[in-house]
């Protein structure tokens, strides 16, 4: 019993990848979710709690939440986004600030039923096995250390007496870059292939692999091959393809249908032997990884170019197969480009006085509460001010813990990154517009005249060129003037 | 974890070290702060917040998660040794990819006849699945056999005790994973779709019209959805999602003057076939709700 723990643990749940692996995915995640929060979710947050209808994910969690209104939204995705930003900069993030990110993430759609976007369910999965992640720096995770790379010398020679490897040699050993054993991580890539396992099910449905359901998301009308108003390049594209089958046309929506059902069991293969994909030695395995990345990025970037309505799911799951499926070697020399700055700032971290982290926490905090301050919009303020006084709490414990605050400076600098990236998305995205002109909106529909025009008033402030609504403000302001609720305009 | 960690340069301060069970003791003084502002606020941002970053300082700590310094994995025993393979096994591992490779083939195949001859083809795809996974299987087995040596930067868990936990958590997360999917496969409501992984099914894309009526005694009025909730839940309503109608058909009963209401959902396919109509409605008196099939 012993031993074979032992051997599923060592063959199986912890099989050594390489560290590049897990340590990217980290940082992708951490990144691209605290963008996603800013750019595409916080803007939906004028519907959270409209009229006084909310329901949560869980029954348990509309009795355990506070009413659900927007302030609550903005403050969990501005929350998130800076505790990704600081923990994406740290240098070893403790695991319970991972497991709260996760936890506000996860708060953040499971509010309310109004966020049904699969992949954000997906995103909390992907957390959760990343509080479990071997916590590393930049350097540790790209550079090898010295002690060991004498030790596995032998092998060149081994191999040169064989003409060809033995079935029972031992793959070469990946020189230069450290590997990590991590449950999690094979924990990760199992969950990513439950989840094309499931698409792929779901996909052999006889509507799908008749075409019809594919055509319908794709905008074709269900009785013709011409596409519709809202057709892009792909789907004109595709048009064409079908116009030279002439009367075979439908065979096409057929074989399509068919074939995304192949595309998911291959990517979920693909995800089922990432853990090995330092070990396998095989060449048909190797191969495969190749076979697999490939089917998953003609996926997920066909699906972008069809234009379909899923988020940013495409880019986490272009970024997660690239990293998972892409040779070791190759990801830590793209990967030491990319982090060069970190690798070198990291060495000069050391030289800076004692005094230097407690300043760069400040400025940080600071950045924070003027961001939240400024950006106009409910819970902004509270999340940003919260996050200050987690940073606080951190710079606290750092000195408690070693007596000096050195330990900060990597959650300073993401802090200070997420102040500023918050206030760039605020500034110059139209995030400001869309919640203020969606409030505005549902307001007017449901004859809330006053709440109406207040929001009118700020979308104008934020309108694009040419979008505004001021007949909408007009109108709303003409009712309250009939109402004696404002004064008439020049009427003083 | 349970060790007091040196700081992050790996050099130890003459500071004296807090103990190890500080982070997780000040986790639990954050829940009961929480909840102290929740009895008096009636709930709040701030204190659901503090709740969730006390519940993730008592599970784990405040410690920092050592690194290994560049260890050499051992090796594993040569076949000499006795932990390689013999030729049974090696034939084994052979036979399942011969035969995942068989399955794959004659699955593919069958999917093809039944594309030609324009047939449905659910079937043909359990053979298929069939291959891909006995060819999965002899790929992790040939992978994971002799895994060579190589510099380490974190060990996976040692120990009977570790090893069994984390193959028991990883099982019951993966268990987890697949019954979630399951329960809606199996079950009886194609609508609420949420944890199923089916992105762009055909029920998804079915084109459906929502009404809604109030009652008050007598005839029913009808309600302008638009003009009493937000749009998206009229989306999802229209999707057919139980759980918010029932929820809608409640809040009614407390937010408006009315002895009932009901919910009408009427669509049709991707292909343009009409579905019966579902008709929700709840007696507020009784709080009983009911579901009926409208042909």
């Amino acid at each position: 019993m012993k031993e074979a723990l032992d051997a599923l643990s060592r063959r199986a749940l912890a099989v050594p990848v390489a560290a590049v692996r897990p340590y990217l995915l980290l940082k992708l995640t951490l990144v691209l979710l605290a963008v996603d929060m800013w750019l595409t979710r916080a803007s939906h947050a004028g519907r959270y709690g409209a009229g006084g209808f909310n329901v949560a994910h869980w029954a348990w969690l509309d009795a355990a939440q506070p009413p659900i209104e927007p302030a609550y939204y903005v403050g969990a995705c501005v929350l998130t986004s800076a505790l990704c930003l600081a923990i994406a900069f740290a240098d070893r993030p403790p695991r319970w600030l991972l497991a709260l990110a996760c936890l506000v993430h996860t708060w953040s759609w499971a509010m309310s039923m109004l966020d049904s976007y699969q992949h954000h369910y997906l995103l909390s999965i992907v957390l959760a096995a990343m509080v479990f992640f071997p916590p590393l720096r930049a350097d540790e995770a790209l550079r090898a250390s010295e002690a060991p790379a004498a030790a596995p010398a032998a092998k060149p020679a081994k191999r040169k007496k064989r003409k060809k490897p033995a079935p029972d040699a031992p793959p070469p050993r990946a020189s230069g870059h450290p590997f990590v054993r991590a449950w999690s991580y094979t924990l990760l890539c199992a969950s990513i292939a439950i989840v094309y396992a499931y698409t792929a099910f779901s996909k052999a449905d006889p509507e799908w692999l008749a075409g019809a359901a594919l055509r319908q998301v794709m905008q074709y009308p269900a009785d013709g091959v011409v596409p519709g108003p809202g057709a892009n390049v792909a789907i004109r594209t595709f048009h064409g393809i079908i116009e030279g089958l002439g009367e075979h046309g439908a065979l096409f929506w057929f074989v399509m249908g068919h074939s995304v059902v192949v595309v998911q069991i291959v990517v979920c293969a693909g995800y089922l032997l990432a853990p090995w994909r330092d070990a396998a030695r095989s060449r048909v395995t190797q191969a495969f990884f190749f076979v697999a990345l490939g089917t998953a990025l003609s996926f997920h970037v066909g699906a972008e170019l069809m234009g379909l309505e899923i988020g940013w799911f495409s880019y986490y799951m272009v970024g997660y197969a690239l990293i998972a499926m892409l040779p070791g070697g190759l990801l830590v020399r793209v990967a030491r480009a990319m982090f060069w700055l970190v690798l070198d700032l990291r060495r000069e971290r050391d030289a800076l006085p004692p005094w230097a982290p407690l300043a760069l926490a400040g400025v940080a905090a600071l950045a924070l509460v003027s961001a939240g301050w400024t950006a106009d919009l409910p819970g902004a303020r509270e999340a940003s001010v919260l996050a200050a006084v987690l940073l606080g709490a951190g710079v606290v414990a750092a000195l408690l813990r070693a007596g000096d605050a050195r330990a900060i400076t990597g959650y300073a600098v993401g802090a200070l990154l997420a102040a500023l990236g918050f206030a760039l998305c605020v500034q110059l995205s139209e995030l400001r517009w869309d919640y203020w002109r969606n409030v505005g909106g549902d307001h007017r529909r449901r004859g809330e005249v006053e709440q109406a025009y207040a929001a009118y008033v700020k979308a104008n402030r934020y309108a694009p060129d040419g979008q505004d609504r001021r007949r909408q403000e007009d109108e709303m302001r003409a009712i309250l003037e009939q109402r004696g609720l404002l004064p008439r305009r020049g009427g003083r | 974890m349970s060790e007091p960690e040196p700081d992050d340069d790996g050099a130890r301060r003459a500071r004296a070290p807090l103990p190890a069970w500080w982070g997780r003791a000040a986790g639990v003084g954050l829940l009961a702060l929480a909840a102290v502002l929740a009895a008096m606020s009636g709930g709040s941002f701030l204190s659901f917040v503090l709740g969730m970053a006390g519940l993730a300082l008592a599970a784990f700590g405040a410690s920092a998660t050592p690194v290994v310094e560049g260890e050499l994995a051992p090796p594993e025993p040569s076949p000499a040794e006795g932990g390689g393979e013999d030729e049974r096994t090696t034939k084994a591992r052979l036979a399942l990819a011969t035969l995942g490779g068989g399955s794959l083939a004659l699955g593919l195949g069958w999917v093809g006849v039944t594309a030609l001859s324009e047939e449905r083809a659910a079937i043909a795809w359990a053979p298929v699945v069939a291959g891909a996974a006995l060819l999965v299987a002899a790929a992790v087995w040939e992978a994971s056999r002799a895994l060579a040596p190589v510099a380490l930067r974190a060990l996976g868990p040692s120990g009977p005790t570790a090893q069994g936990l984390v193959a028991l958590g990883v099982a019951a997360a993966l268990a987890v994973q697949i019954v979630v999917p399951a329960t809606y496969y199996l079950g009886d409501d194609p609508f609420d779709e949420r944890f199923a992984w089916r992105m762009f099914s055909a029920v998804r894309v079915y084109r459906c019209e929502l009404s809604a009526l109030d009652f008050d005694g007598g005839s029913g009025t009808p309600v302008r959805l638009d003009a009493t909730i937000h749009a998206g839940w009229i989306t999802t309503m229209r999707r057919g999602r139980e759980s918010v109608i029932r929820r809608y058909l409640r809040w009614r009963c407390e937010a408006a003057a009315v002895t009932g209401a009901r919910v009408t959902n009427r669509c049709t396919t991707p292909e343009g076939e009409r579905v019966p109509d579902v008709v929700r409605e709840i007696d507020c008196a009784s709080g009983a709700l009911r579901a009926m099939e409208i042909e």
